[in-house]
């Protein structure tokens, strides 16, 4: 089924529109926070998980507490705690989580990687906060109060790399871009599988339902829609997520601490990580199905690879500045917050 | 070939999803404080001051008191300069109080009788902030609110505390306390705040409670 670019036009529609509603979506996740986006039920939700919260923070105070009198069931009493807390507080910033999911939304499709993606940034994080603790109480015998200034800076460091991360995306997917467009078939020309040496055409077999519905599919696979997600981005992600210590997680520590009890606290704060993990890992899979769904549709739409593949990498460049621009936004109104009086 | 309405619906869907689900995550508060609220009289029967007592949760009283010894001198020393401190910092925040007399906001003078010390386990702040100009309560309808504007601390009176009254006739008096009716708007924002980075100090006001004094 060779069609020409001018008969091909309407069902790139398609396509096209999922992906754009995508990249909407995306959009209005990084920016909600800046807009009034209530949605009753789900405030609802929101506000029993607060509830929620509030009762977990006093119950994890009195376990503190039981711990240092207890023994090892007060202490794991205090892991299984932590653990909840990582998964409803989700430990990490906000800012994590929009990131990954603007990353895994646009530039990833594949859910193992996003998994891992979220565990090794939700670890990164909790030894972020030890060390923090560790070399603030032991090594400068200092109260976290009084080293407060530490965490502005790691929090700026961490949207810097945010910035960055959102430039190399934009740098890497743009020139994928370009060379997709240059790839693109003349008028006329019957295009084949002449898409350029980036599509690796790794077929799965998932994909056979599409091949039967269309009589054939030239959609790209997996391995076209994701970028391989390569150490620079790996680290630049688990960074700009990890680098940010969680309050909570400090703060588990410094009681830890101040009780003599520092293994349960690291044990404690390990184990929010872990729950942590289970949520912004639930979110990332999230992103990757809307993204998975997104291309089943695009892939039942036969002779187009070329231009999905340059739909494709124009999204993955918009997520890119989507991160730019929030990494900027979070930067400035880190530098220019003003200190918290009790902090 | 059709259009899969249910495919975009999917994935619509789960990208609304996912927009919400990563919201209520790194939310405020993050600091709980139990407030004690005292209505100080003058000879006038007038509010001439306001007197807190705040209890900081363990955590907050670990931050802010890790590594202090209290027994000791140095211990001693180092509470006094952390409440010097929070009250030097606080008097641009009006001790995160709002008086109200018919809807006006009052003015506060500078703070006395100020001291940190440990109670239970629990950092405590107590002091008494004069008002800059004493409200008649049997003229004025009198609100006080207690609230960090930003929310990054709750701050609430324990459930069934009531508002004491020193002075003169404090009989005269009685309070009620209103609990907080935040909006949904107000509850969204409060679960998407994102720590101290991006602070909405009109979020506060919408979870304080309010005070209601009234006076014979």
């Amino acid at each position: 089924m060779s069609l020409s670019s001018d008969r091909l036009r309407p069902s790139l529609l398609l396509p096209a529109g999922g992906l754009v509603l995508l990249v909407a979506a995306a959009i209005l996740l990084a920016l909600a926070p800046q807009f009034d986006l209530a949605i009753p039920y789900w405030s609802r939700v929101a506000f029993e998980i607060q509830s929620i919260q509030r009762d977990l923070h006093r119950a994890l105070s009195a376990a503190m507490v039981a711990v240092r009198d207890g023994g090892v069931i007060a202490a794991s009493t205090l892991i299984g705690l932590s653990f909840l807390y990582g998964i409803f507080h989700a430990a990490g910033p906000g800012h994590g989580k929009v990131v990954i999911s603007t990353y895994l939304l646009t530039q990833e499709s594949e859910l193992k990687r996003g998994l891992l993606l979220s565990l090794v940034s939700s670890l990164v994080q909790g030894l972020v906060a030890i060390v923090l603790v560790e070399a603030t109480v032991r090594l400068l015998g200092l109260t976290m109060r009084q080293a407060q200034g530490v965490v502005p800076s790691l929090e700026a460091a961490s949207y810097g790399l945010v910035v960055l991360l959102g430039f190399g995306l934009i740098a890497m997917r743009g020139r994928r871009l370009l060379r997709a467009i240059a790839d693109r078939p003349q008028p006329g020309r019957a295009h084949g599988d002449n898409h350029g040496h980036h599509h690796a055409h790794g077929h799965r077999h998932d994909h056979d339902q599409d091949h039967g519905a269309c009589g054939h599919s030239h959609g790209p696979s997996r391995e076209d829609l994701a970028a391989p997600l390569g150490l620079r981005s790996f680290a630049a992600l688990v960074l700009s997520i990890g680098i940010r210590p969680c309050s909570g997680a400090v703060l588990v520590l410094v009681v830890a601490y101040s009780m003599d009890l520092r293994s349960s606290g690291m044990a404690a704060v390990l184990a929010m990580s872990l729950g942590t993990a289970i949520t912004v890992g639930a979110l990332a899979s999230l992103s990757v199905f809307a993204r998975d769904a997104a291309r089943r549709l695009a892939a039942r739409m036969p002779d187009h690879a070329n231009r999905l593949s340059i739909a494709g990498e124009g999204v993955a460049v918009i997520g890119g500045m989507v991160i730019l621009m929030l990494g900027l936004l979070l930067l400035q109104t880190a530098l220019a917050a003003p200190a918290h009086p009790l902090l | 070939m059709t259009l899969r309405w249910k495919t975009v619906f999917m994935a619509v869907f789960l990208a609304c999803l996912t927009m919400v689900a990563g919201r209520p995550v790194a939310a405020h508060p993050h600091v709980w404080i139990d407030l004690r609220t005292t209505v100080m009289l003058d000879d006038a029967g007038r509010v001439a001051a306001i007197g807190q007592e705040w209890l900081f949760d363990p955590m907050y009283t670990a931050y802010a008191t890790v590594g202090i010894d209290i027994a000791s001198d140095s211990g001693q020393r180092m509470l006094a300069d952390l409440i010097d401190d929070s009250m030097k910092n606080l008097r641009d925040y009006d001790f995160f109080m709002r008086v109200r007399a018919d809807g006006a906001r009052q003015d506060f003078a500078a703070p006395r009788d100020f001291s940190a010390s440990l109670r239970e386990g629990r950092l405590q702040y107590r002091f008494t902030v004069p008002l800059a100009q004493p409200v008649d309560p049997r003229a004025q309808d009198l609100d006080i609110a207690v609230f960090d504007p930003t929310y990054y601390i709750d701050m609430v009176h324990l459930e069934g505390d009531v508002v004491a009254f020193r002075g003169p006739n404090p009989g005269n008096c009685s309070a009620r306390i209103l609990a907080p009716t935040p909006d949904m708007n107000a509850i969204m924002a409060a679960q998407s705040a994102d720590q101290d980075s991006n602070p909405d100090d009109t979020l506060g006001a919408q979870f304080a409670e309010t005070v209601i004094v009234t006076c014979k």
